[in-house]
């Protein structure tokens, strides 16, 4: 059990890479649905490597492309 | 008109007092791992800082001697110049937050400002009790006076550089290099969790190839208050940083069950040596010392 020092990180979500169609949803994120894992895993990682990003991988299977702020 | 002119004997002194604080200031700038201040430029501004320092420390008692009081509330000029030090060191380190791999943090660039203030002091109290002793002595062989002034001089700044000595992470903590291991896309160091962040393959064989990672151990628990401080972990991760470069990631992360401190990223240089070297040898900043054994100190120097 931990905790990341410096109280609460903050970051956004930039993009949600999903293989779902149930998952687009709405909101402030880029919500991209991708055909297979190969594709998603591309997407991801250009998104990272574009916008300096990081990539968590969701435990069902999407991924999220995060920044930090602070 | 001859009373107006001021006596061999206090120009031998004002030259010795001032020689004597310049002195003490050259021997405490110093460049060590840090890397700070940086050379050439940082070592002029505070010679010279030093030097004024020195010189109103030197003239108080010829001042006095002279019957010439009010010269005496020059003093103060000392007092507003040295906060000026301060705050010209505070607003440069601020202004140099932007271009680090990772920030020093508020708490440590005020730690490193007061050093730099305290340190024009030095100067300031050892010509004063340089140029006091020649006084006291007074004796008819100038010699003695001069030679009597320095020694007071030195010792002088031998007890205030062991008063202010400050100590180290590595005075109340273990620092033992970690072993990283990566559990789907998660990043551990000696087990405990750090981060979720490492999703791409990218990033996650970068990591496990090229990081490094130390665990900070707290020797007793009441120092965890200290190590917890978050100043102080930014500041350790900072002079890590600095020694090893960074990379890419860099990830800190404390144990809530044994106050262990994790320190992890991917340095340019990979050597753990020097790692473990830079986070022991970060100074603990004042603004941690909550307890009564870090705040202890002594005349003569560490516990």
């Amino acid at each position: 059990m931990g905790q990341e020092i410096g109280g609460i990180p903050r970051f956004d979500i930039i993009a949600l890479v999903t293989l779902s169609k149930d998952r687009v949803i709405g909101g402030r994120q880029l919500t991209l649905l991708a055909e297979n894992k190969e594709e998603q895993d591309a997407i991801s990682q250009e998104l990272a490597t574009t916008l300096k990003g990081d990539i968590v991988k969701l435990t069902f299977g999407d991924q999220m492309v995060v920044r930090r702020t602070q | 008109m001859k009373t107006d002119i001021i006596s061999t004997e206090h120009i031998i002194m004002i030259i010795v007092a001032i020689s004597t604080g310049t002195c003490a200031r050259i021997l405490t700038v110093k460049e060590d791992f840090r890397q700070y201040p940086s050379y050439p430029n940082g070592y002029l501004t505070n010679l010279v800082t030093g030097f004024v320092a020195a010189a109103l420390g030197a003239v108080a008692i010829p001042a006095l001697m002279t019957k010439n009081f009010i010269a005496v509330t020059f003093l103060t000029l000392a007092i507003q110049q040295f906060r000026d030090v301060r705050k010209a060191e505070r607003e440069s380190l601020k202004d140099l937050e932007d271009a680090e791999y990772t920030s020093r943090g508020n708490a440590y660039i005020d730690g490193i400002a007061k050093t730099f203030e305290a340190r024009n002091y030095f100067a300031l109290i050892v010509s004063f009790g340089s140029a006091l002793t020649m006084q006291l002595i007074n004796s008819k062989i100038m010699a003695i006076n001069i030679v009597s002034g320095i020694i007071t001089g030195f010792i002088l700044l031998f007890v205030l550089k062991r008063f202010s000595k400050g100590k180290t992470i590595g005075d109340i903590a273990e620092v033992e290099s970690g072993i990283i291991s990566l559990k789907n896309n998660d990043l551990y160091v000696n087990g405990i969790y750090v981060t979720n962040l490492l999703g791409s393959d990218d990033a996650s064989s970068l990591f496990q190839k090229e990081g490094i990672a130390a665990v900070i151990s707290p020797n007793e628990e009441r120092f965890r208050i200290t190590l917890d401080h978050f100043g102080q972990q930014q500041a350790a991760l900072f002079e890590a940083t600095r020694t090893l470069g960074l990379k890419r990631y860099h990830y800190t992360r404390k144990d809530f069950e044994n106050g262990k401190v994790i320190i992890t990223f991917v340095p340019i240089l990979k050597d753990a040596d020097r790692l473990i070297e830079a986070i022991k040898k970060t100074p603990l900043l004042e603004s941690t010392k909550k307890n009564k054994d870090v705040l202890s100190t002594n005349f003569v120097g560490r516990n």
